[in-house]
Formats: structure tokens, sequence, C-alpha cells
């Protein structure tokens, strides 16, 4: 891999570029899935991809192939060459980054570990998922999604000034579904789990926890509506970030799409929240000691005490808005140059899970729409959800079928409880402590 | 006459198709395709980027009794080919005694015409100058409107198939998507419109896309939004106006059609052919054959000509959409509908251009029936959780309707039910029918689809708001 991007490097300047940067991506997957008693899904994969960044006469081009051939790696760059020409001219991004001396190969036990599990007992492992979810008796009507994969990746980025870093990674990801039935009544929930060897998945996990959210919320119905308390589960509380992350992003505030663009140091959350990116994580699934531009990364405050403390750049970011590089750049072998954040770490706040969990609440373990029932811009979110009515301590009524919605700028203002323990989600990407957000509108009956 | 796409030598697709059924598999099936792609996308009224790039890969299918092996490579050798069919059938393999005699190759008319295809060097400064346009016309909406985002995407796919019943087929396929979105801003209070029309073709389809009617829609869409009251809570009456109102269909009832979930009795419709599943006023379609449509297709991808497919007649089921794998374990005829986004997936059974068919009330009649409920003009997205036919979508510009009349625009309306019970809800059907793009995610990945329908009403559906 390294002689091939060296090569296309070569190739790149000596067809007038002046700068250019090569990420290769090589990969191996394989995916069961297991139906009915029998593996209905096997598959594998070997793959490859090469992306290629240039500057010329101070603009700039991307382009891609996933064929190594000498002829394709050269239609490569005549795309991004001829494709530069259209381009704006950019003042502030360059391929800058050079060997700062630290390893070139970031491989480590927190990325890659040796695992010796034989194909056959990946398979027996994805057949005793759905066995073991129809095992658990009558109301189990099915388990019709199960799967168990393994994907290993390594990835060089490399520049014209001689920038060279590897990373290979593996890691291993199991699920399950349990969909029961009773008296005409349906509910299915899902599970995964995640780890970098297989012995790390949690795969009884993933059935009793489907098995019994599907059990519990089988005669759910409708909360009345109002408003609520509400505390998410860590999966879903991952993913209500998730939705909203681009209010960290430089690239967005310089596109104008970023409704924080001008709220650097200013209060944004609940002065008892601080969020980290942080890339070292240990523990964490997407373990990384650098960015897409090959500079190291360490671990970044976004949210000091409820005050919005920096955003997340790249090195063209940085420039353009005068302000520290701190490594969060996000570039896949297809895109051009944007940010991206790593691995979403909270401190522990001052509350008890007690405290979280007082009174009254709704117990959110599924929510549905968040790719479509979220607006960026404004805050707003509404989407669909299920869950549990809690009231001091015990679950008093399975909910479903409601909508829950909110302004998220505004309920993390005024969150009302921060837990003093630190729990991650079932990827182990998301590390948080319990949040209670206080009056959300849920619509049921 | 169709193109010759010729991306793997025909001895070497026999001796791989031949390794396969030596090792004993019923079926066996090469998907090789290349696909080319091109981005622009124009911000600050400047040229942000410009994207493109080659994908070329194999797809193989070995097919054992129920079960599918698949596995797939970017390296077109013989011997990486043989390599996966061998890995793939580790567990399963046994002697076999077949092989295969000779491919019949397969001529097919060119339906979907694209004449300013990715082939064809049209100037990529007439595109930015397009895009150009649509960003001009959208800020000239309103000084309100602070960001513009407007591009486009093409894609030429080619694709050839290969199988052990002696298939050969290929097809290319031409996309086009422009997009449109705007963001407006009033003090603290910010709001976004977005549009994106898109069709089986070339650049061509940009002739029929007027710019300026493009950044308007999308510009008042954003000024509309920007100071809406907020959405009443709770069960109410709701239209849903046509085009991508059919998302409504599409997540409620079409991911419910697919033999995927059918074929696993994870669909609440699975034993429900031939009775009644919605109102009679319901008849609903899913057509691959539409010239130029977006979700529109020559052949599937297991090399299927596609077809039209009537679904629901009257309120009856009628039809599933069926691939080989779910004609296998349904029984139900092959409909034309294994889909899958690349050579990455297994095709599995998807929708097309899929839609209610028009009706004969106006929408002014339609919400002035409505004393109390919601006029939903333009849908977002949503998700379905096929086991229980649960769904919830977004609607993108709403109204209030009080006393039979719109009083005034509303923001974040969701709506949530389940499959079966919403077609039920459904009363009246419109005669204003129209399609709309859109991008489908599932079990074979993210494929083009259409979804449509005239306007409808629901008497009786949740709505989540503030």
């Amino acid at each position: 891999m390294k002689q091939t991007a060296q090569h296309i490097i070569d190739q790149a300047l000596a067809m007038g570029a002046n700068e250019c940067e090569v990420i290769i991506s090589k990969g191996r997957s394989l995916s069961l899935k297991a139906n009915e008693g029998a593996l209905e899904e096997h598959k594998v994969s070997g793959t490859q991809i090469a992306g290629v960044r240039i500057k010329k006469d101070g603009k700039l081009g991307t382009s891609y192939s996933e064929s190594f051939d000498e002829a394709s790696l050269k239609s490569m760059l005549q795309t991004a060459i001829e494709t530069s020409k259209y381009s704006k001219t950019s003042e502030y991004e360059s391929i800058s980054a050079t060997n700062d001396g630290s390893n070139e190969d970031a491989t480590c036990e927190h990325t890659w570990k040796e695992d010796k599990t034989s194909d056959e007992q990946k398979v027996a492992a994805v057949l005793k998922l759905e066995g073991d979810v129809l095992a658990k008796g009558s109301p189990f009507k099915s388990a019709p999604y199960n799967g168990l994969s393994e994907n290993e990746s390594e990835k060089i980025i490399a520049n014209h000034l001689g920038l060279f870093k590897s990373i290979k990674r593996r890691y291993f990801s199991g699920y399950t579904s349990a969909l029961a039935e009773r008296d005409g009544k349906q509910s299915m929930h899902y599970y995964g789990t995640a780890g970098l060897t297989f012995s790390e998945l949690d795969l009884d996990k993933c059935v009793n926890v489907s098995c019994d959210q599907a059990l519990s919320l089988i005669d759910g119905s409708p909360v009345s509506t109002g408003q609520y308390a509400v505390v998410f589960d860590q999966d879903n509380l991952a993913e209500l970030w998730g939705a909203f992350l681009r209010v960290f992003s430089a690239k967005a505030a310089i596109d104008k799409v970023n409704p924080w663009a001008k709220k650097l140091d200013q209060k944004v959350a609940n002065s008892a929240l601080t969020l980290i990116d942080d890339p070292r994580y240990v523990g964490a699934m997407g373990y990384q000691t650098f960015d897409d531009e090959g500079i190291a990364c360490h671990a970044l405050t976004l949210i000091d005490k409820g005050n919005l403390s920096n955003f997340l750049h790249n090195s063209a970011t940085a420039k353009e808005m005068n302000q520290k590089n701190n490594a969060r750049a996000g570039r896949g072998p297809r895109g051009s140059l944007a940010v991206s954040s790593t691995q979403l770490a909270f401190l522990a706040g001052n509350d008890t899970d007690q405290d979280v969990k007082a009174n009254e609440y709704l117990e959110i373990v599924s929510l549905q729409g968040l790719h479509s029932g979220v607006d960026v811009i404004s805050g707003d979110f509404s989407f669909g959800g299920s869950g549990f009515l809690v009231k001091n301590g015990v679950r008093v009524q399975a909910v479903r079928n409601v909508t829950i919605s909110g302004n998220f700028y505004e309920l993390i203002l005024d969150l009302g409880a921060i837990g003093n323990k630190v729990y991650a989600n079932s990827d182990r990407s998301f590390f948080s402590p319990m949040m209670r957000f206080e009056n959300i509108s849920v619509a049921g009956k | 006459m169709s193109v010759a796409i010729q991306l793997l030598d025909k001895q070497s697709a026999k001796s791989v198709i031949d390794y396969g059924l030596f090792l004993g598999a019923d079926f066996v099936e090469l998907f090789v395709e290349k696909t080319q792609n091109q981005s622009i996308k124009i911000l600050n009224s400047k040229v942000d980027d410009i994207g493109g790039g080659v994908d070329f890969g194999i797809g193989i299918r070995l097919v054992y009794g129920p079960k599918v092996l698949y596995g797939f490579t970017n390296n077109p050798t013989e011997e990486e080919l043989k390599k996966i069919v061998m890995t793939l059938a580790t567990t399963d393999k046994k002697s076999g005694l077949k092989t295969l005699s000779d491919f019949t190759t397969k001529d097919l008319a060119i339906i979907h015409k694209a004449s300013l295809s990715l082939h064809n060097a049209y100037p990529l400064d007439a595109k930015i100058q397009w895009l150009m346009s649509l960003d001009k016309a959208t800020r000239t909406v309103s000084d309100k409107i602070v960001q513009v985002v407007s591009s486009s995407m093409q894609k030429c796919q080619q694709v050839e198939i290969f199988n052990s019943e002696g298939l050969h087929i290929s097809e290319e396929r031409n996309y086009i998507r422009i997009m449109g979105q705007a963001v407006a801003q009033d003090g603290t209070e910010q709001s976004s419109g977005y549009d994106a029309p898109g069709a089986l073709r070339g650049w061509e389809f940009t002739d029929a896309l007027n710019p300026n009617q493009l950044g308007e829609l999308v510009g008042k869409q954003a000024m509309t939004k920007l100071n809406a009251a907020s959405c009443p809570a709770g069960r109410m009456p709701v239209i849903i106006d046509n085009a991508f109102g059919g998302v409504i269909f599409h997540e409620a009832c079409g991911h419910l059609l697919e033999t995927t979930s059918v074929a696993k009795k994870a669909s609440v419709f699975h034993d429900k052919m031939d009775t009644l599943i919605a109102n009679p006023c319901v008849s609903a379609v899913d057509d691959g054959t539409i010239e130029n449509e977006w979700g529109s297709i020559s052949i599937d991808d297991e090399g299927m000509e596609t077809q039209k497919t009537q679904l629901i007649k009257n309120g009856v089921l009628t039809s599933f959409m069926v691939d080989k794998m779910g004609a296998q374990k349904t029984g139900f005829a092959r409909t034309g509908s294994g889909r899958r986004q690349s050579y990455r997936f297994a095709p599995a059974s998807r929708m097309r251009n899929t839609f209610i068919e028009a009706g004969h009330s106006t929408l002014e009649e339609m919400i002035s029936t409505v004393k109390d409920g919601i006029y939903c003009k333009k849908m977002g997205g949503g998700s379905v959780q096929p086991g229980t036919g649960e769904f919830n979508f977004n609607a993108q510009e709403s109204y209030l309707i009080k006393n039979g009349k719109i009083e005034k625009p509303i923001k974040s309306a969701t709506l949530i039910s389940t499959g079966p019970e919403v077609l039920k809800q459904i009363s009246m059907v419109g005669n204003n029918f129209a399609l709309a793009a859109g991008m489908c995610g599932s079990v074979s990945g993210s494929v083009p689809t259409t979804v449509g329908q005239p306007a409808i009403k629901v008497d009786d559906i949740l709505v989540g708001g503030r």
C-alpha cells in the first residue's frame, strides 16, 4: 500500500499537481445472518479503495477509484486535476501535514487484537442468537433479524511532504431481535453488541435485552398527551446527541449552517454539563491517534460546564476562523476535507442516578424516525418513541405509540439532572451519565 | 438495442460459475458493476466541492437450498473470484454434477434514454451555471434567506449479470438528482427548506426543471416555517398532499409487502393475500416501467425484466414484491423486484416507483371536511419497524386546518401509526396525483425509489407536536 500511495503521489506531481494527499483503505469482512434455524446469509468481502486530494494552481480537486490498475489510477488523477479547475481558489485549504515524529503505525491493542475464533464458532454463535430467543418461550414468535460480523481494515494516509501514517483495525459486532406476539398484539426489539474480539461480544445480553424489552412493551399503550420528564437509555441518548453534532462543526459554522456559529464561550447547556470529544478514550471502539490529515489528535473539550468551548477543526477551518487546529479532519477516500467528531464522553454530573430517576418520568428505550424528525438548524425534533412510565422507581405502564417533541437546544439548557456515573452505549462509541430532560412534549391519547 | 457492456469476460464468468456448481451450489450468480459518479456543490454562491470517481466490483451469490452466501471484491481476476467462492462454500460444499453449457445473452431495448449522461462531455461550467441560477433564485425569495446549498449528483451505473441458469444480461442506468436547500433566519429563529427532484436520465433532466421555480419553492418553504406556530399534539384528521406525501404508503405499507419481510413472517401482511387490508378507496401499485422515472429500471438486479405490479386493488391485497429468494421461500411468482445498492449487497425485494393511484376528490373538498386537523403539504422522511408495522414520518411543511379552512403554518409535525391501521383510516383519495424522488434504505442498501400519491385524507392519526 505504501508503494501504491507513493506511486500515486509521484504521478500526480508529474501531471502538474502542486500538492497531493492519498488515502488508501483495504478491508476484509465476514457477515453472518440466521433465520429459522439456518444460516440465511454468509457474506465475505475483500475491498480496496484509493482516494486522492490534490491542489493545483491554488485550487482543490478530489477523486477516487476502487480499481488499482494503472489506467484506473491515472484516470482518477486526471479527474481530480480536471475538476480542480472549476473549484474555488482556496487560500485556507492546503495539504501541509508533515511527519510529526510519532509512530507511523498507530495499530495498538486499542484498535486490533489477536482473535483465533473459527468461522464455525461464529456460525454457531449466530444460530444460537436466534435459538436462545425462541427458547424463551411462547410469546416469542420469531427472531427475524440476527447477525454477527467481523471487520478488518487497514488505512494509510500519505502526502507529497513525506507524511505517512497507517492504522489497522478489527472489530466484531452482533445483534438480535425478538418479536413477541400475544393476544393479537405484537412487539419487537433489537439489541446489539460490539467488541475488538469475538469474546468481548455480550451475545447473551443481546438476547436478554431484546426479549425483556419486547415482552415488557407488548401491552404498551399511549400515555395522556402532555409534558413529561424524559430519561433516554444510553443508545437512544447517543442517537439524540448524534443528530445534533453539527453544532460543533467549524465547517458548518463557516458554511452558515451551524446554529451555534456565534456561541463560542457562551452558555449553551446546563452548567453541570461537560462534553469531551476523546479519540483516545480507552475502551471505545473508534480509538485513534491521528486524524484524516495525519495530524496527531487528543481529547478536546466541546462544552465546558455548560459553555461552548471549541469547534471541531481541520487545518483549513482553523486557518479560516483563526483558531487552533485540533486535528478533527474527517475525510474518507471518496470525499473532500471535512471535520468529524470521534468519541463523545460526558463527564459525570453532580446528581445521583436516583435523582435522575426521581418521581415521575418517561423512560425511553426506543426512538423511531431520528433521521427524519430532526431540524438541526432550529433544534426542533419530533419522533416516535416507546418505553415506560415510571413513578417512584416503579414502571407503572408500558408506553407505545407516542411522539416525543421539543427543542433540543432549549432542553439541554434546562436539564433536570445529570447523573454521577458514566455508562457506555452498546457499541461503545458514546459515554455519558444519565440525563433527565424536563418538559418534553409527549403526544399520546 | 442495448449498449454492449462488457465488464467481465464470459469465459471467466463461466469458469467461476462452474466452480460454484462443482462445489454443489444450487444457484450461482455474478453481479458485476462499474459506476461513475460526479457531484457538484454550490455554497456561499461559490463552487464548494466537485467530487467523483469510479466504483468497480463484483458480487458473487451462491445459493444452497434456502441459504444465501454472498461475497464481493474489487479484484476481477478469475483466481480471486474462485477464492471467494471457495471461502463462501467452506461449510456447505458438496459434490456438484451440474455445469453450465453456455450463456444466453439477452439484448434489452433501451427504455430509459439519457442523452447527456456522464459519458457525454457536457461542460462542467454549464452545470455549475445552472446550479448558480438555483442559488440566486433561492436567495431572491427574501433577505432572510441566509444560506443556500445547491447541488447535483449524477451517476452512470453499468451492471452485467451472469448466472448458472445461463442468463447473461446488462444494463446502463443514468441517474441525476438536483438538490436545493435554503436556510432562513429571523433573529434567533432559524428554519430550512429542501427539495430534491431526480430522474433516471442525464443532465437533460434540467431542461424541464426551472431553477427559478425550484429556488422559489425551497426559499418559500424555509420562510413559511420561519415563524410558524407549534404543531398541536394528539389524534386528529390529517390531509396529506400529493407527491412526497406518498412516503406514508411507502413506510406504512410498501416495506411490509416486500418478501424480504413477508418470507420471515415479519410482516403483519404475510398471510393477508386476497383479503381487504385497506379502505376500498385505496388502490396501489409498484411500477418499474415508467419511462425515465427515478425509481425505474429495465431489469432488476437479478436480471429479470421489470414490470408493473398491482399491490392493492380496491383495498384488497393482490401482490407482494417478490425477488428470487422471496419466490423460493413464499411460492409467489417473481415480480422483478430484486434490487441492491451496489455489488456490495445481495439483492432483496425492494420498491421501485410505488404509489397510491388517483381518486376523484379535490384537495379543497378534502380540506373542507376537516374541523380541527392539519394539512401536510410536504412530507419528509420516515421509518418503519417491519415486524409490527409501526411507522413514523415527519412533515416538512404543514398547516393548521380549522373549520374546513387552512388557518396558519405550523412546524415539527410527526405522524405515527401502524401500517394496517392507517390504511383503514384513509377515507378520501384525491385527483392530483404526482410522484417524487427519494432514497430508500433497507437490507440491500440504499436504492433510488419514487413515492407518490394524490392527496389523501387520514381520518384519525397520532400527531406529535409541542
